[in-house]
């Protein structure tokens, strides 16, 4: 298995997830359909479950994202939540929006509180 | 009155301060020429560059619910295809509006949905919009269920609807939403 590296476009952030365990999604993620641009994110994190870095850290930084991304990004933090529960990885999730963006923030918050992880809220 | 209806469109765009308006079934590469147009409305009618974000957000969520809704029936798309507006209000507000025809049977499902979400304050609309999170599922067509709720949230105004009944079988559905 290699790392993920997918280009941001119009719609779709980028997305760089090492095998050495450093995640980072960032930019604009608004595709109509987000489970189709996630698959690819979901499948490798489905893989890298199997034998993680012993420490495990994504940093989500989006302009803004649609609510089917949103979706698929808590999709995202409960496989996160289950390398971390498997005791095999120690994950953390470091969130940060544009300092004067208030719902971006507010995102992080919601995040933050369902998700069981280290989760991290900063204004970047 | 000029003779001409394109002088007459714009006169009109002028005094009711639209800034952007559509006409058409929206498809999904359309979006993506939309997002452009957002970008290059003229400096002195753009909305500050603190609204600018929020009404990008609204407009693209709205947009979406319309790709995934509207009524696909080359019948409806001929005689009322969907269409979407921005405009501004006084100083502080502008009004994203879409519209789309959709099957007379969902209608009162969405007056339904719609007046619960203008009930609930601010709070409610948060804790009400984690729990969508929590538990919905992604549709077939892209959709969370969350769309409605999240334009409520973050314009932070009640949104306004309207039906109006376009033959036996369909209604054509106005979707306002206001950022102040």
């Amino acid at each position: 298995m290699s790392n993920l590296i997918i280009n941001s476009s119009i719609k779709t952030p980028s997305v760089s997830f090492e095998l050495s365990g450093v995640l980072e999604i960032s930019g604009k993620s608004i595709p109509e359909n987000s489970v189709e641009f996630y698959k690819p994110v979901f499948d490798w994190l489905d893989v890298y479950s199997k034998s993680p870095a012993p420490d495990t850290q994504l940093k989500v930084s989006l302009e803004y994202f649609n609510t089917s991304s949103s979706k698929c990004l808590l999709d995202i933090f409960r496989r996160l939540e289950s390398i971390n529960g498997s005791g095999k990885s120690a994950v953390r999730v470091r969130w940060f929006y544009e300092s004067d963006d208030e719902d971006m923030m507010e995102a992080g918050e919601d995040y933050q509180a369902l998700v069981k992880l280290p989760f991290e809220i900063s204004a970047s | 009155m000029s003779k001409s209806p394109l002088y007459n469109l714009l006169q009109n765009f002028q005094d009711e301060n639209i800034l952007i308006a559509y006409r058409g079934e929206i498809k999904e590469d359309m979006l993506e020429a939309v997002y452009e147009m957002m970008s290059r409305v003229g400096d002195e009618k753009k909305p500050p560059a603190d609204k600018q974000k929020k009404i990008f957000y609204i407009l693209v969520e709205a947009l979406q619910n319309v790709f995934r809704h509207q009524a696909k029936d080359a019948g409806v798309i001929n005689g009322m295809p969907s269409g979407f507006m921005i405009r501004r209000e006084d100083d502080n507000a502008y009004v994203v509006t879409t519209g789309n025809c959709l099957p007379s049977g969902a209608v009162d499902e969405i007056k339904v949905r719609i007046n619960e979400i203008n009930g609930y304050s601010a709070e409610q609309l948060r804790e009400k919009s984690r729990q969508s999170l929590n538990t919905g599922r992604i549709s077939e067509k892209g959709g969370a269920g969350l769309g409605l709720i999240e334009m409520a949230r973050k314009s932070g105004q009640k949104l306004k609807f309207e039906f109006e009944k376009v033959d036996d079988n369909y209604s054509f559905f106005i979707l306002e939403v206001t950022i102040r």
